[in-house]
């Protein structure tokens, strides 16, 4: 076995040398050798209207091109101009009409609603977010860049996220925004933390442990009103609330800054959750501080029974078009939870080829809940328009076209000097530029300038930039075979692949030996996307219940941050009555001068501590002692 | 594929771990431990004054890094010393 094995590998191995010896001459010119190794490209139409550069072509050309606009220095001199690190998106969306000079075809009308639902429903989609949905929207309307090409193309640098925002790819899904309380419209769940919130990056929750209802000591008024253990996790968490009214709880509540405990707001005291315990959630809700006159025997608490699932809903995205034809077309993304930090982008129907979207609706749903309105609008006039002008492009088969004598470029027609020909104006019928079928400016065409010259052919570079013709430099370097070798992207390995040549490269010794090597290569090594967030769910859902995750826990539930405040330690005695503060050094008490002096001498200690130190640890790597050490120690 | 076998084998290889103990329930004292130390350290928060805390967390982190430098330094050279030829010490 293992001698057939090494056979086939020698075989292999021999095959693959003796293609390229054969098919790579041995001189080094380098014109000559890229000329060689280089098969002609098919000329191919383009998807894409050129002066609407909302609507971007499928493929790594166009994107090209659109990197080649927003990287001019006009761009960037607008960049400076509008602060646009901190810039909206429909900021972003202006400066890219005012820079590349081109209209954009606009999904809907305004994006003021946009802005508004990011202010309701819990505040779960930002308006950047909503932006780009619908610029993802108008994407799939338009049939563009089915197979997400814009999204493995571009990153999240500044000029990334211009091209995803022009050309209406959100590549990320939503974002979890920065600040923002999930599950608003949900049933609280007890236990297991729920309501979570992430401020600056650091994730915080809530979780409630037991529920007790207020005794009538604290007044009349509160006798019987709900009262909630809670435990918080960070800093930042949920509760309290900003507003006093804790809509949850049908009650309000005030914490005190201590955690497990809860301080009536009418009163002077503290109500203590007892035990915090995690065997003993819902066991007793007791007084580690009492009230004047409260046990805790006088307020049992009430066991709740956990319930995370309707704490914590599954979501869709349910994305209702009303078509021209006055039927509406639905359809749902996949769930999703508001805890997740990020969620997926709401999906667009497929409308049927002559119907035209007149209104677009979105919807957040959740069973046993009340669907939440998230969008509602109109599409814009202009889209309309485009949409009634092309009704080929709704359905992806939209191709910017030239023709000479009405026979298509694309198919064999010579039509090597068209560009000369026509703006010589020697025939202007001649050749005709069209687009989804419609008649369109000639200029549209001028995409096409170096399309069928054989040198650009040679070289790769078949487009041209629309405003100016200047041929566009091909986004693969053709400058030799290391660069076509080793700049080739790893695909997706979610995708199927394609690794046989065929066409003119079955010519190319680069596309029968290095390519199906790098795919085979790829599929072994390059993990699926799915495949991980599976094994890393199941990696870590065994540890849940066991030591190593409850101590982490544990851990992470303890609140270490550096002491900021100056009414000193506070002292809470039961027998000495209401809490007290020692070592007072907040302004004007007689100790603020004495902590002034504390600050000054301990940074000194700290920092001959910390010198002293370093130089022992580094010296030590040398055989060296250090400061202050008398060698005699050394490891 | 390779890796994803790879992936999963150390996923079951840790769920099998995981499996061979018994589920565990934090004791009182140590809940209760963490419990107190967040009070204390919300006692303590009025004491902010009286140190740069930051400043004094910053050197100690600074040491603790330096030590750990070193001493992965250490260990490198340890264990280079055994490389014939190289190394000295065989």
């Amino acid at each position: 076995m293992s001698r057939t094995l090494k056979v086939g590998v020698m075989a292999g191995l021999s095959f693959a040398l003796a293609a390229i010896f054969i098919a790579v001459p041995t001189h080094t010119d380098p014109s000559a050798y890229a000329t060689i190794i280089k098969p002609p490209i098919v000329p191919s139409p383009i998807n894409v209207l050129p002066s609407t550069v909302g609507v971007i072509s499928k493929g790594d050309v166009m994107i090209n091109f659109m990197y080649q606009a927003i990287k001019t220095p006009e761009f960037w001199e607008a960049v400076k101009r509008q602060s646009i690190g901190v810039a909206t998106s429909t900021d972003l969306q202006r400066i890219a009409v005012e820079t590349l000079d081109k209209p954009v075809v606009p999904l809907v009308r305004n994006l003021a609603p946009l802005l508004k639902v990011a202010n309701t429903a819990g505040g779960v989609l930002t308006a950047y977010s909503l932006g780009s949905f619908v610029g993802n929207g108008g994407m799939k309307l338009f049939g563009q860049d089915p197979e997400g090409a814009v999204c493995r193309s571009v990153g999240d640098d500044l000029g990334g996220i211009m091209v995803q925002l022009i050309s209406g790819q959100m590549c990320g899904g939503f974002r979890s925004p920065a600040e923002y309380v999930p599950n608003l419209d949900a049933p609280m769940q007890y236990g297991s933390p729920q309501s979570c919130v992430t401020i600056a990056g650091s994730r915080s929750c809530s979780q409630i442990l037991s529920r007790t209802t207020l005794p009538r000591a604290l007044g009349p008024s509160w006798e019987g009103v709900p009262a909630y253990c809670i435990r918080n996790t960070g800093p930042n968490a949920p509760y309290p609330p900003v507003e006093p009214m804790v809509r949850y709880l049908n009650t309000w509540q005030v914490w005190y800054n201590t955690p497990w405990t809860l301080m009536n707001g009418a009163s002077h005291g503290y109500y203590g959750c007892g035990s915090t315990s995690l065997s003993a959630l819902y066991d007793t809700v007791g007084d580690s501080a009492p009230i004047t006159g409260i046990s805790a025997s006088t307020s049992p608490a009430t066991r709740v029974d956990v319930d995370t699932v309707r704490g914590n809903p599954t979501r869709n995205f349910r994305t209702s078009v009303i078509g021209s034809d006055g039927l509406i077309y639905d359809t749902r993304s996949p769930g999703w939870t508001e805890t997740d930090s990020t969620f997926p982008v709401p999906d667009f129907p497929i409308l049927p080829p002559d119907v035209i979207p007149s209104e677009i609706q979105v919807w957040q749903e959740s069973p046993g809940l009340e669907p939440i309105p998230l969008y509602n609008e109109p599409t814009s006039p202009e889209y309309q328009t485009f949409a009634q002008r092309y009704p080929l492009c709704t359905t992806g088969s939209c191709m910017l076209d030239l023709t000479r004598n009405g026979i298509t470029c694309f198919s064999g027609n010579s039509c090597v000097n068209w560009f000369d020909e026509s703006m010589q104006g020697s025939d202007e019928s001649t050749y005709k530029c069209s687009y989804g079928g419609q008649a369109v400016s000639l200029r549209e065409c001028i995409v096409y300038k170096p399309m069928w010259n054989p040198q650009a052919q040679s070289q790769g570079n078949q487009l041209a930039k629309p405003d100016t013709g200047e041929t566009l430099p091909n986004p693969t370097p053709n400058s030799g075979k290391d660069s076509e070798t080793f700049d080739a992207p790893i695909k997706d390995p979610e995708s199927s692949r394609k690794c046989i040549p065929e066409g003119w490269g079955v010519f190319n010794p680069v596309e029968w030996v290095q390519k199906p090597v790098q795919c085979a290569m790829e599929w072994a090594f390059v993990p699926r996307a799915s495949v991980v967030n599976r094994e890393l769910e199941g990696l870590t859902a065994p540890w849940v219940n066991k030591a190593p995750a409850q101590i982490t826990n544990l851990v992470m539930g303890m609140q270490f941050q550096a002491p900021v405040g100056c009414d000193g330690i506070r002292v809470n005695v039961y027998f000495l009555g209401d809490p007290f503060h020692i070592m007072n050094a907040c302004p004007g008490s007689p100790l603020a001068g004495m902590a002034m002096w504390s600050r000054i001498f301990g940074n000194i200690i700290f920092s001959v501590y910390g010198l002293v130190a370093m130089t022992r640890y580094i010296a030590r790597v040398f055989g060296f002692s250090g400061l202050g050490s008398s060698g005699g120690d050394l490891d | 594929m390779i890796v994803e076998w790879l992936l999963a084998l150390g996923a079951d290889m840790s769920a099998w771990f995981a499996g061979l103990q018994a589920d565990w329930t934090p004791p009182v004292f140590l809940t209760e431990f963490a419990t107190n130390l967040n009070s204390l350290l919300a006692d303590l928060n009025g004491v902010g004054v009286w140190a740069d805390w930051a400043y004094i967390l910053a050197i100690v982190g600074i040491v603790l890094a330096t030590w750990g430098i070193t001493f992965a330094i250490k260990i490198v050279r340890a264990i280079a010393s055994y490389i014939p030829f190289f190394g000295g010490a065989g």
